[in-house]
């Protein structure tokens, strides 16, 4: 029960800590308490919504990491995989437009190179694991 | 200055012209050395990717990695494995980008741009992809 409770908290509480940064970032930079409080709202907002649409929308209960059966693990897995692939190429088609233009690609490079590693270490793990 | 012929070496490689033909040689160099560069990357694509191909029948691990599962089985490591990479990738990007943003109160600098575009892509392609999901089962 506990453990239930503490994992429908663990999204909503990862998007506030996340919206505290952002806020306290913003503030940093010089941007107006209101801005900083805008962007903070724009996490906390999504990240209540979540928490209290968790029950009754399987959607909301899939995005707040909760699965509600084996079909919305099987939809999730799938997405996350599409998800995967389409910034795969994204990231590629981004790092050769940067080289030709001459920009710095170091940031898609380092991208594309986690996905590589995640992605074999993935098959290599679920390869020795299934 | 040298009076010979106009193909004489003696003519055109004469001490006054010393650093241009320096200048020259070292253009020279540097062009060939990329031209080479480019084509080593090249090569190294390609022989990849042969490689590949040739140990696929051979490899149900290669054949994965070419984007031809062997079985269900198989098809199912290579989505876990796509899950899996994009959910570290998104842990990566979201960190990355906090972190850029709170560099940039310390005047740091660095352009968090790219870490924010993928992250939105990846949000974007993985709601897509539920709805997707959700209405075609």
């Amino acid at each position: 029960m506990s453990t239930t409770m503490n994992s429908r908290w663990l999204v909503p509480a990862v998007g506030f800590v996340i919206g505290v940064l952002i806020a306290a970032a913003e503030l940093g930079r010089q941007a107006t308490p209101w801005q900083a409080g805008l962007a903070f709202a724009i996490v906390a907002v999504y990240a209540l919504g979540l928490r209290f649409l968790q029950s009754r929308s399987e959607t909301a209960s899939l995005l707040s990491g909760l699965p509600v059966d084996e079909r919305w693990e099987s939809i999730n897995a799938r997405a996350l995989a599409l998800a995967a692939q389409i910034v795969a190429i994204v990231l590629l088609i981004a790092f050769l437009g940067t080289q030709f233009a001459a920009g710095d690609a170091t940031p898609y490079a380092a991208l594309g190179a986690t996905f590589a590693v995640a992605y074999i270490g993935g098959i290599i793990w679920y390869r020795w694991r299934p | 200055m040298s009076t010979g012929r106009w193909y004489s070496v003696d003519r055109w490689f004469t001490p006054e012209r010393g650093w241009a033909i320096t200048a020259l040689k070292v253009g020279v160099i540097v062009v060939v050395m990329l031209v080479w560069h480019a084509f080593f990357l090249f090569a190294l694509i390609v022989m990849s990717l042969v490689g590949l191909r040739a140990l696929m029948p051979k490899s149900e691990t290669v054949s994965v990695l070419l984007g031809v599962p062997v079985d269900e089985r198989w098809e199912s490591i290579s989505t876990r494995a796509w899950a899996l990479a994009g959910q570290v990738v998104f842990v990566g990007v979201l960190t990355t980008l906090v972190a850029m943003q709170i560099w940039q109160t310390q005047g740091w600098g660095g352009d968090s741009t790219p870490y924010a575009l993928a992250g939105a892509a990846l949000a974007i392609a993985y709601l897509g992809g539920i709805i997707w999901y959700r209405w075609r089962q």
